[in-house]
Parts: C-alpha cells; sequence; structure tokens
C-alpha cells in the first residue's frame, strides 16, 4: 500500500487555522500581513501567527508560511526581519515564487523553502534549476497532470505538492497582469482584481465558423478544482501533499474541505483502497459549500472546453453554515455565533471532528439575554439545542430551502 | 511635450519577423536582430517547423542576425516532446537562443553549452537579487537579459548598472496581459472539437471587451500554445530615446507583428536611431494603435492595497484580550478571550477599538457566563458577558490598558 500524502489546508485567519486543523488538515498555509497574495484577506498578524504556530504544533500540524508575491527592491527590506520572526516561530517552510526572496530567506534563515505554484514550474528541468537555487518542495503548477508529477518526482527526488481543491486561476499562474494595467493593482502581489472572473464581450465578426458575429460570455472563467474522484491517483503518484485553494474563503469552506478529504485519505490508510460509493458520498459532502461548478482539471488530461465556467455566480449550495459552535454547556444548549439566518424548528446538522453529521432540530434559538429568537441573524450569537457530539468550533449547517 | 535627444551609443534594434519581406524591411531599416517564430515553439510564431531552417538561412543572408525564439512554457510531456525535436535541430544556424521556461535554460546550457542564450525575466522579477542570481545561474553563455516592461526608469537604470549583463526591453509594441494553456475561444466555434483546436494552422484573433472595465477592445489570440490577451493599448517608449541611451540599454525591441503596415518599422526605427520631437509626434499619430508608457515612469501598482482591508480591524499588540462577538443594547457586550495569555476579570480596565475607528474605556465591575451566572474570571478560548457600552459594536477589538 502507499503512504498517504499530507493534507495542506488554507488558512485565512486564525480562527479558519483552528477549524480546518480540528477536521483533519496535517498542514495549513497562511500569510502575514505582507508579502502574500492575499492582501485582503485576514492575514495573521504576530501575535496570531505565535498562536497560530503553537496551535498547530501541539496538535501534529504544520504550518506554512506565504512569501509568494513577485517582490520589488523595497518590498524587500522588512522581508529579513519577518523571516528571523518566522524562524523563531518554527515554522515548518515558506512558499516562495521569487528568486530574490528565496536569495534573502537562505541569507537570513534556516527556513525550508517550498516554491510557490506562482512560479509556474511545469517540467524537471525546471524543477532542477528550483532544486539548485535552494528549494525543497515545488508545488507544480496547476496544468500538470499526476502521470507528468509523478515522474518530476523520481526525476529530482524533491517533494511534489499539488493542488486537489479549489479555485482556479485560468491563467499559468504569475502570468496575468491583467489587473495591473487595468486597475493599477499588481495581481503579483497581492491585488488580482479576479478579471478572469467578468463577462466579456467577444466580437467574432471578422470569424467565418462562429456560432454569432458577438457573444457575452465569461469565457476566462475556470471552473473549480475538485479532485476526490482521482484521489488513488495522487496516492499512486506519490505526491507529498494535496493542497486546498482558498484562504479567502469561510470557516464552513475551511472545515469541510479539511473533514472531507482528512476522512478519504483515512479511509484509504484503513483499506488500501477507495470505493465509488465513498467517493459518491464524500461529493455530495464538497457540493454542501459553496463553489463553482467543479472539474478535474488537467490532473489527467489537459483541461479542455468543458473546465470553463460559463456563469458569473457561485451555485446556490444546498447547505449553508448556520453557526460555528463557540460553548458547549452540557446538558443545557449550544452558543453559537450565527453566520446565516434561520428560523425556529429548521433541521440543523453538526458537524462533528470525527464521525458522522448529526442532525437535529432547532427547537431552541434563544438570543444571549434570554429572549426567544423568531430568526437568526448573522453575527449574533445564539443559544441552540445541546449535541452531545458537539465540541468548540464545530461547524453547524442549515439546508438552504429552495 | 518632453521630446528625448541622442546622448549615448546607439541602441541595437531587434525585430520579430515572419516573412523574408519583413526580414528585408528590418534590415533596411537599421535592425541588427531579428526573433524568428518556429511556431512550435514561439508564443506568437508564425513559421512552419518545415520551413524554419531554410528561413534562417535566407534571413541570415541578408545579413542580419539570427535568434530562434523558444519562449513558451512547457508542462513535462510537452517538454518532453519539444526538446527531442530540438535535439534534432542544427543549432549551428541560429546565433543564439533566447527562452523563458527555466527547463529550457537549463536544458539549453546543459546540452548546447557553448550557444549563447537571451533569457527572458519580463514576468516576476523585480528585484536586483533574484536577477543577478539568475544571471549568475546562466552563467558565461548569457549575452543578455530580457527585462520587465513594469520596472520604472530609475529601477531600470540601476540594473542595467549593476547587472552588467546587457539588458533589452520591449519599447513598442503588445503587452501581453495573459497567458493560458487551455483554448478559450475555439469552444464557440461551429465545429469545435478540443482535440482540433490543437492544431499548427488554427489561429484566431478576436476582441473582447467587459463592462466591469472601462478599457474596450482587448487583443484574443488562440493558437496552438493556448489563448493570450494583450493590452488594449500597445507599450510605447519611441520618445524616450534620450533616456534610453543614456541609462545604457543596449537592446531595444520593436514588436509590430500584428499590424499590417510595412511602413511603420522604418519609421520606428528612424526614431530610435535618429530622435525628433516631430518624427516622435508623427510617429504618434501615425501609429495604428492606441500607445501607452505604461509603468516607465512610475509604477505604484501596490497603493491601493491599503484599501482592501479594514486596517482597524487587525490586532495591533501585546495588550489584545479578545474580540466583542454580540451587543446586545443597555444590557451587556459577549467579549470572546482570544489571547493565550490574558485572561478577563472583574477590576480590569478595557480599552475597546472599534471597526469604524472609535475608541471606548470600560471599567470590568461584573461578569457573567452564558447561563447568567457570577464569574471572576474568562479564561482563553471561553465568553465572558460584561456591561453594555454605548457605540460599541460586533468585531470592535479589546485591550487590556
Amino acid at each position: 500500500m502507499h503512504r498517504t500524502p499530507e493534507l495542506l489546508a488554507p488558512a485565512g485567519s486564525l480562527e479558519k487555522l483552528k477549524v480546518a486543523i480540528l477536521y483533519g488538515a496535517n498542514a495549513v498555509y497562511l500569510g502575514g500581513q505582507k508579502f502574500g497574495l492575499r492582501t485582503a484577506a485576514d492575514n495573521f498578524t504576530t501575535a496570531e501567527l505565535e498562536e497560530g504556530v503553537l496551535f498547530a504544533h501541539e496538535r501534529g500540524a504544520k504550518v506554512y508560511v506565504v512569501l509568494n508575491s513577485f517582490l520589488h527592491d523595497s518590498d524587500l527590506e522588512d522581508l529579513p526581519e519577518f523571516l528571523e520572526l518566522l524562524d523563531h516561530l518554527k515554522v515548518n517552510a515558506v512558499i516562495v515564487s521569487d528568486l530574490g526572496v528565496i536569495e534573502t530567506i537562505k541569507k537570513h534563515s534556516n527556513l525550508e523553502i517550498h516554491l510557490s505554484t506562482q512560479a509556474s514550474c511545469l517540467n524537471t528541468q525546471a524543477a532542477l534549476v528550483w532544486k539548485e537555487m535552494g528549494v525543497k518542495r515545488i508545488v507544480l503548477g496547476r496544468e500538470i497532470s499526476l502521470a507528468d508529477a509523478s515522474k518530476i518526482k523520481k526525476k529530482t527526488g524533491l517533494e511534489i505538492e499539488m493542488f486537489i481543491h479549489g479555485s482556479m486561476c485560468m491563467a499559468y499562474s504569475g502570468n496575468c497582469v491583467i489587473s495591473n494595467y487595468t486597475q493599477g493593482r499588481d495581481s503579483n502581489r497581492g491585488g488580482c482584481a479576479h478579471s478572469c472572473r467578468f463577462e466579456y464581450s467577444l466580437d467574432f465578426s471578422n470569424i467565418k465558423n462562429a456560432s454569432s458575429d458577438e457573444l457575452k460570455t465569461y469565457f476566462m472563467s475556470s471552473k473549480d478544482l475538485e479532485g476526490i474522484s482521482v484521489l488513488p491517483e495522487f496516492i499512486e503518484a506519490d505526491i507529498d501533499s494535496l493542497k486546498v485553494e482558498g484562504r479567502m474563503k469561510s470557516h464552513h469552506y475551511a472545515g469541510t474541505i479539511s473533514s472531507v478529504y482528512s476522512k478519504a485519505l483515512k479511509y484509504y490508510r484503513e483499506h488500501g483502497n477507495i470505493l465509488s460509493t465513498q467517493v459518491m458520498e464524500w461529493e455530495r459532502e464538497l457540493r454542501k459549500i459553496t463553489h463553482r461548478d467543479y472539474t478535474v482539471g488537467s490532473l489527467i488530461e489537459p483541461a479542455g472546453a468543458d473546465s470553463i465556467y460559463t456563469e458569473r455566480e457561485h451555485e446556490t449550495p444546498d447547505y449553508v453554515v448556520a453557526g460555528v459552535v463557540l460553548e458547549v454547556v452540557k446538558e443545557e444548549f449550544l452558543l453559537i455565533e450565527v453566520r446565516s439566518a434561520f428560523l425556529p424548528g429548521d433541521t440543523l446538522e453538526l458537524v462533528p471532528f470525527d464521525g458522522d453529521c448529526v442532525q437535529f432540530p432547532a427547537s431552541l434559538m434563544q438570543e444571549t439575554d434570554g429572549t426567544k429568537c423568531e430568526k437568526s441573524r448573522p453575527g449574533i450569537l445564539l443559544k441552540i439545542p445541546y449535541v452531545k457530539e458537539a465540541q468548540q468550533w464545530n461547524l453547524v449547517r442549515a439546508q438552504v430551502k429552495q | 511635450m518632453e521630446l528625448s535627444q541622442s546622448t549615448g551609443e546607439a541602441m541595437n534594434l531587434i525585430s520579430v519577423v515572419d516573412t523574408l519581406e519583413q526580414a528585408a524591411i528590418a534590415k533596411a531599416s537599421g535592425v541588427k536582430e531579428v526573433l524568428l517564430g518556429n511556431m512550435l515553439y514561439s508564443r506568437f510564431g508564425k513559421i512552419s517547423p518545415k520551413r524554419y531552417s531554410q528561413f534562417i538561412e535566407e534571413v541570415k543572408n541578408l545579413g542580419l542576425r539570427v535568434v530562434f525564439d523558444w519562449d513558451i512554457l512547457m508542462t513535462e510531456t510537452d517538454f518532453d516532446l519539444k526538446t527531442s525535436e530540438l535535439e534534432k535541430f542544427d543549432w549551428s544556424l541560429v546565433d543564439s537562443v533566447r527562452v523563458q521556461d527555466p527547463g529550457a535554460l537549463k536544458w539549453i546550457k546543459d546540452h548546447y553549452p557553448t550557444l549563447p542564450i537571451q533569457y527572458v525575466v519580463e514576468d516576476g522579477n523585480h528585484n536586483l537579487i533574484g536577477l543577478k542570481t539568475w544571471k549568475n545561474y546562466a552563467g558565461e553563455n548569457l549575452e543578455r537579459l530580457v527585462l520587465s516592461i513594469e520596472l520604472p526608469k530609475a529601477k531600470l537604470e540601476e540594473y542595467i548598472r549593476e547587472l552588467k549583463v546587457p539588458i533589452e526591453i520591449l519599447v513598442a509594441g503588445r503587452i501581453v496581459l495573459f497567458y493560458t494553456p487551455r483554448n478559450l475561444v475555439s469552444p464557440y466555434l461551429l465545429d469545435h472539437d478540443d482535440e482540433g483546436t490543437k492544431s499548427l494552422s488554427q489561429i484566431i484573433e478576436i476582441e473582447g471587451s467587459s463592462e466591469e472595465t472601462p478599457h474596450k477592445g482587448f487583443p484574443i489570440t488562440e493558437n496552438l500554445h493556448g489563448t493570450f490577451m494583450f493590452n488594449t493599448k500597445d507599450q510605447f517608449l519611441c520618445d524616450q530615446v534620450a533616456d534610453l541611451k543614456e541609462m545604457g540599454l543596449s537592446f531595444a525591441r520593436i514588436d509590430i507583428r500584428h499590424f499590417a503596415d510595412v511602413t511603420l518599422l522604418p519609421k520606428l526605427c528612424s526614431q530610435l536611431q535618429d530622435p525628433s520631437a516631430e518624427k516622435s509626434e508623427a510617429l504618434k499619430e501615425a501609429y495604428p494603435g492606441s500607445i501607452i508608457r505604461g509603468f516607465y515612469h512610475v509604477n505604484k501598482s501596490d497603493v491601493l492595497f491599503k484599501k482592501l482591508k479594514n486596517q482597524r480591524t487587525q490586532r495591533k499588540d501585546e495588550s489584545y484580550l479578545g474580540d466583542v462577538l454580540d451587543v446586545k443594547k443597555k444590557k451587556h457586550l459577549a467579549i470572546i478571550v482570544k489571547s493565550r495569555e490574558l485572561t478577563l476579570k472583574v477590576g480590569m480596565n478595557l480599552t475597546y477599538k472599534t471597526p469604524d475607528g472609535k475608541e471606548k474605556t470600560q471599567n470590568i465591575e461584573e461578569i457573567f457566563n452564558s447561563s447568567g451566572k457570577v464569574v471572576d474570571e474568562v479564561l482563553p478560548g471561553e465568553i465572558g458577558f460584561v456591561s453594555h457600552v454605548g457605540g460599541i459594536s460586533v468585531k470592535t477589538m479589546v485591550y487590556c490598558q
């Protein structure tokens, strides 16, 4: 039986880090206040970073810090101080795209270096270049198939990380500067305006065999990657780490993907294979989080026309996160922070860190001042019925009424 | 209107040609070197593999220096296919090879250690440390670095001085905004199938506009290598000749193959070799598309970042205790203790910093838990309820004084 890879989840904030790890992620990646590509994410202050690393390490999980902007000279000035902090906190690695950043890291720290997908490393020869530069792990470009990834691993001896789930750049990562020229925001320093998600009017008037002269379409938008159906291929390819995109996404997302993929990996460890019936069950769970239509991208064959997402908005999910459990008062109630509205009597679903979901009716809905709640509102604290399986940071879901 | 005057050595002019006629025009215009784009290896190459070697010889006979343009990015399978063909290529035909994929750089170094290399570092290389490391890695046969047009002139000047290797930038031509290997346009053709679009001959050129950006008419090209989007305006630095020469720019690239006008190249070359205000103005008027200087004067593409999120919601210092989670007017505030070291205790003085920038203080006289029982202390991870303070909202940050 093959060894199972690491499950690497996004941690856009300290709370999401906790949720991802408690739901089964073996490692998380996160950003500080600078040097990463998600400027609009909460990201981590020094105190949060320290707490996050402690929390992760106490539970045997690893922490990787993204420094994957393409930095300008002036950006590099503050980097050594941050590197010393990361070294001191014993983060497990940093994720980098830029050779100048790599050189600065080698000079000022002993941090392990992983090459970001932003560097679009796509072949063995390129991987060997980065290896010479001091990189220990490569996050391969999302254009790479699992078969190719396996070859690159064997030929280079490097650790290989691949995306298994989440949103995808349509462009070769690091090779899109639309925001730079249209919005004045450097997409490769954290300012991506997601111009590929815009609707465009395409002028086909000079093209003979076009279906019409002009078309309004989301032609540059990619469907989301979902690799659960090819998880055995990831394992057989001996991929070291399975990465999930989404530092900007919700607690619900961080918890659900960590839960589903860690369950799938556990199943493989215990059974040595994965049954299609299991895959269908996990796919049902993954459809409960907000997502665009799913695709396997280029994991098996180069992504084709069916990998283009031609809609503007995300699908309406079947489930929303009703709240996050903040306190469990035994035999009395759960105190949750409400994230989506629900009504008395609605069926709620507790997602435990391990094991099956527990459904229960919202028979108790009481605000913290004791008043009865007629309809929950996002942002309030609410007492709901006690569920014995519940723990702090568990997610509570509600089915969306269509 | 600012106009440059020639003060330094002449810059070498480079262009891209697909036909012998274009090559002859380039030669006559003073171009010293041409990039020849083989369809298989060059992003926008139009020269067929069958004709390529013969074409090189014909162009060389005109007295032009010839560069093999290998600027595509390649997945592992594609790389193996491409290099197995390149092993059969007679590299003595060309004067130099231009690469962008680091894998291609290594392959050329390993297989053809005497072949001069031009390395394209136009994408994602905006610091001197990185550029010096690439230069050192490329080794003795590196004859040129092709730098990003996002570098402002002060940086360009510094890099030319510090790198001590000939530098090239694009001075006139299309700005590539986006490069994907996926076919994004052909799915809208009537006879589309994914396999069929990966043919050598199919090149689709259209324009796209979005109501979500004020820029209209982005040129879009789909070919064998995927789909490319270009800026609506071309890079144009032909009115900056004096600056460019003075800073010691060795190579100025003109890439106007998207225009059919054969008179344009001679005009551009004339201005770059012997600039004048009149020629510059006439050239701007005559240029077939809109033009910009891009980031040449200044690159402030990170100044908007601070506006992308509320800086007031960031934890600031070590006295941070937690956040307000719930507010019940005239009743209580719910505080979750997020600090690992600090606890919420009776008698503490707290400072509240709201998301909209207000500050309030409070002395804690009494604390309740969620069951309504009085407690003396709230530990890390727990929630405590204290008296209401006006003006405090959810997500207010709580600090110990």
